[in-house]
């Protein structure tokens, strides 16, 4: 008794001792709310977060020295941030009070950043500035919230249908699949021992959500109408395909990555995917050909936006920052910076007034995709929306429940969020 | 004696203050931002209000939350028990002088010297149901006909991302396991052989006995590192697919860094760690009691 | 009869060896194979085509620097950890202190946070220190996993050994910490490399937290150079295969030299 009656002593003890210690909590926090609220203008520097990796960051580290050297009112400085890391770092940073003036981040987040707080609005700055109406509307909407411009998109891609011509031609398939029907039935003609005939990516992770939306918006559905007749349809062909042998099980744990990689090495003749994959085929796969065309559709043709935005953090330096967005963001430059790196241009006036895309063989077939390319959301709440469709794919994809049962469930647990 | 109480305080207390000033303050953070209502809004402005238990409610509610605490303990026995066993028995075996035991013991680390996210990047690699090469060579010795699903079936993910993490923990368990093995004072070990004893007899009633206390501190810190793990998890399967292999720190990962619900994600990190309290006073327990006897 | 139970053991173990580092086998083939080797139907077990590009490609990407960072960041880690932990161990075992039992609970609730929690009430605390940008960030947390770890291990290893000894050293005339010196630390030798080796790979395998608390790229470990080669759009199986082989080869090597003083100490059996 008397060892247990020192045990408790000793945890009470120790939570003492230790919330002694927390007296530093609001400390701390005072600390940080007077940085944050510092203010900052007719500041000089200008830090910038960016994800790009390879020839997309020589190509954005050369353009800030550019910009530097164009002009002396402000100095930019990018900071390398890795992709995986990018949501992590600004949590750290808002705790700690050290965020940077800018950061990229993917379009898909950029409605939860602001609404978060963490943005500056900067609507007054993009009307005054008069060019957004020269760029497309699906990557504009990805940078508003609440109506108002929370960043602009600096390069946009979207998914289309990637196929393998000569696996295509030995199965006498003369043209890709167009209907979900011609899909099922051709992936069904092109699957043997060895290649499976169409893949989509359903890992748990924004990467499953992303590439389920083409199918979802094809039907007509989507992410605030999952229980919706479409949404099952399009559902049940994922499933189906799986159940048939002409789709692995396994692309619940395949990324889009992994499925480049298959279709490289031949072993898939079909498969769903993104621009920024095609160098990669090229460079591992010389002698194979393939094509680029429209994800098969049910109603109409859809597909799903991906891409940047750069975005302006609230408390910073606004005005540089802006500064440098419209520099970076000039026709020429912009045309320049995207081509250079395998995406599509934010602009329109950038797509039309140049032949880069047009005349590539292989970004020329996601021309006609970008039209109708939209994007996720917007929503603030989209990382548990999005987490509801995936477990609703992986549940549906691996035959735990059934398409019509994963939705409703998911889309019980959507409309719970999207009322908080 | 006054003096030498100062002297021995000062061998014990500096790891103790190191520990409290790193480990306290978060600690202290993270149980208070588990009553709190913080998103990322209220963690740059300060307004941080209390909602006490809230979270820990809406936690319970949360879709996959409860089977993610069973995935936590299923894969922390299934690992430990796994590790601790085979390490043991390699501790053994490699306690007996012959001439590469040695060499061969020092290799066996290296499956332990690779960063875990390689680990997990290796067997993704290896477990792909297509042209993984775990499938390839079961099935080319014909142990299999199917390729096993080993990631994509929710049914084996948990015990696959067990396999691997199995293979991690091995060389950890053999090597402390062997310290404390040639540790053991050799005198018993001879006037049991006197005795006749045989090679069970001599493991059960003297080495298992003598290895106690090291075997039970293994156990605790394997337990330990088992139960927060997260990196093998997280790269491997991302907690999928559906909830299968989805634990408590991929959850607490996912609320706070990916949907910025920091003090859900708090809450979920608090439990994990009750859990792991409570582990953790039946430890001290069992020590107190072997260190009196 | 004594020489073929030799043999069978030797056998025995190789052959447990061989498939227990299969993995790592198969690690290091496939960083010579090209992509489209990876994935053939049929794999092989050597490299039809022995490549060294994906080498070439990754010693471009600055394997000399990461690699000094790792070793800079686990030996200071690891030395930290030495010295907190040896003195504090020995204390927790011998001497009749007060508060001994929360002690040991402190030290084992303070492992219990999962890594990903600490993160941020971290950042707070280092930002007002100055530490962000520098080895002392991921070194100091680093250290909390080693520190813990050893302390409890050590304290386990110093119940063994027999008072008698401290008592012969006492009646000589030292003092306690000569007697700690020049007693205790020698006869546990063994145990406190284990420990320091085990530190030190706790602290070589650290991304998460260098990644947090340095943006700085130049005092990334080899761990976020990996990471990094993953990069976003994917990971090409044998650079990674290449980065992870080359970043473990050393560890190896380092292994190898310090296993050798280990098992001396392990077979002698310091300890009687």
């Amino acid at each position: 008794m008397k060892r247990i009656s020192g045990l408790l002593l000793a945890i009470v003890s120790l939570v003492v001792v230790l919330s002694a210690c927390s007296g530093g909590t609001s400390i701390t926090d005072d600390e940080q709310s007077g940085g944050e609220g510092e203010a900052t203008e007719g500041s000089k520097d200008v830090t910038i977060w960016f994800h790009y990796t390879g020839k997309q960051q020589e190509e954005f580290l050369s353009l800030i020295d550019e910009y530097n050297e164009s002009q002396d009112q402000y100095e930019v400085e990018g900071e390398y941030v890795p992709f995986a890391d990018v949501k992590k770092q600004l949590s750290v940073g808002v705790a700690g009070g050290t965020l940077p003036d800018m950061a990229l981040m993917d379009v898909v987040d950029n409605a939860a950043f602001a609404e978060q707080g963490v943005l500056e609005d900067i609507t007054s700055k993009v009307e005054e500035w008069g060019e957004i109406d020269n760029f497309y509307e699906g990557p504009v909407e990805s940078a508003t919230y609440d109506g108002k411009y929370y960043g602009l998109p600096v390069g946009s891609n979207a998914l289309g249908l990637f196929y393998n011509e000569d696996l295509l031609k030995e199965a006498g398939i003369e043209e890709p699949p167009t209907t979900w029907d011609e899909l099922k039935e051709d992936a069904k003609a092109l699957t043997n021992d060895d290649t499976k005939g169409f893949a989509v990516s359903a890992v748990k992770s924004e990467e499953g959500a992303f590439q389920f939306y083409p199918f979802l918006r094809s039907a007509g559905a989507d992410y605030d109408s999952l229980d919706s007749e479409g949404a099952v349809e399009a559902m049940t062909l994922l499933t189906d395909m799986i159940e048939e042998g002409s789709m692995g099980s396994d692309v619940v744990n395949a990324t889009q990555d992994d499925l480049a990689r298959q279709f490289a090495a031949g072993k898939l003749a079909m498969m769903v995917n993104g621009p920024w994959n095609i160098e990669r085929l090229k460079e591992e796969s010389p002698d194979m050909n393939f094509s680029i065309s429209q994800i098969p559709k049910d109603e109409q043709f859809a597909s799903v936006l991906g891409g940047e935005n750069l975005t302006i953090i609230k408390g910073g330096n606004v005005d540089g920052a802006f500064d440098f967005l419209t520099w970076f963001l000039e026709p020429d430059r912009h045309e320049t910076f995207t081509y250079e790196t395998g995406v599509f241009p934010a602009r329109k006036d950038v797509l039309e007034n140049s032949d880069h895309w047009t005349e590539d063989p292989y970004l020329n077939g996601f021309v006609p995709i970008m039209d109708g390319a939209v994007p996720r959301g917007p929503s603030p709440q989209w990382p548990e929306i999005s987490e509801s469709i995936q477990i609703a794919i992986q549940e549906s994809l691996t035959g735990t429940k059934s398409p019509e049962e994963a939705l409703d469930k998911a889309a019980e647990s959507v409309s719970e969020t999207v009322d908080e | 004696m006054k003096k030498g109480r100062w002297g021995e305080y000062l061998f014990i207390y500096p790891a103790v203050i190191f520990m409290l000033l790193l480990i306290g303050y978060p600690l202290i953070y993270n149980i208070i931002l588990s009553f709190q209502d913080v998103d990322l809004n209220s963690l740059a402005t300060g307004d941080k209000h209390f909602v006490w238990f809230d979270n820990y409610k809406a936690l319970a509610d949360q879709d996959g939350f409860g089977i993610s605490v069973w995935n936590t303990i299923v894969y922390t026995l299934g690992s430990v028990v796994f590790q601790v066993v085979i390490g043991f028995l390699l501790a053994l075996f490699f306690s007996m002088k012959f001439k590469l035991a040695s060499f061969l013991r020092g290799v066996v680390m290296i499956s332990w010297l690779i960063p875990l996210t390689i680990t997990a990047l290796l067997y993704k690699f290896m477990m792909g149901s297509g042209e993984g090469i775990f499938n390839q060579m079961l099935m080319g010795i014909g142990f299999i006909d199917d390729p096993i699903q080993w990631l994509s079936n929710p049914d084996i993910a948990l015990w696959s991302v067990i396999i691997a993490n199995i293979w991690v923990g091995i060389p950890f368990n053999m090597l402390l396991l062997s310290t404390g093995l040639s540790n053991l004072p050799e005198d018993v070990y001879e006037s049991a052989s006197l005795d006749g004893a045989n090679w069970f007899q001599k493991l059960f009633k003297i080495t298992i006995p003598l290895l106690r206390p090291v075997l039970l501190v293994v156990l605790m810190l394997g337990f330990i590192y088992t139960f927060k793990v997260f990196d093998l998890v997280f790269v491997m399967t991302g907690g999928g697919p559906i909830n299968s292999t989805e634990v408590l720190s991929t959850i607490a990962y996912r609320l706070s860094f990916n949907e910025f619900q920091f003090s859900l994600g708090a809450a979920a990190a608090n439990i994990l760690f009750i859990i792991l309290l409570f582990v953790s006073v039946i430890y001290l327990f069992m020590i107190n009691k072997d260190e009196e006897a | 009869m004594q020489r073929r139970k030799e043999w069978m053991l030797n056998s025995l173990g190789i052959l447990f060896v061989l498939i227990f580092l299969f993995p790592v086998y198969w690690m290091i083939i496939t960083a010579f194979k090209s992509q489209s080797e990876i994935f053939q139907s049929t794999p092989t077990f050597w490299p039809k085509d022995f490549q060294f590009t994906s080498f070439i490609d990754i010693f471009k990407d600055n394997v000399g620097q990461y690699f000094l960072n790792s070793f800079m960041i686990a030996g200071l880690a690891t030395i930290l950890v030495l010295v907190l932990a040896v003195p504090s161990a020995y204390g927790l075992a011998r001497f009749k202190v007060k508060g001994k039992n929360p002690m040991i609970l402190l030290f084992l609730v303070t492992q219990m946070l999962p890594a990903t929690v600490i993160l941020t009430p971290l950042f707070i605390v280092f930002n007002n220190l100055s530490l962000l940008n520098t080895y002392w960030g991921p070194v100091l947390t680093c250290a909390t996993l080693g520190v813990p770890f050893s302390v409890l291990i050590l304290r386990t290893f110093f119940l063994g050994i027999p008072k008698e000894l401290e008592e012969a050293a006492s009646i000589d005339g030292c003092g306690r910490f000569r007697t700690f010196i020049r007693v205790i630390v020698p006869i546990s030798y063994p145990s406190i490399v284990v420990c320091a080796a085990i530190s030190f790979f706790f602290s070589w395998g650290d991304l998460i937290f260098s990644m947090t608390f340095n943006r700085n790229q130049d005092l990334w470990p080899l761990t976020a150079g990996i990471y990094n080669a993953i990069g976003r759009y994917g990971i090409e199986w044998n650079d990674l295969m290449a980065f992870a082989t080359v970043s473990v080869l050393p560890v190896i090597v380092i292994f190898v030299i310090l296993q050798k003083q280990l098992v001396k100490g392990l077979v002698s059996g310091s300890i009687k």
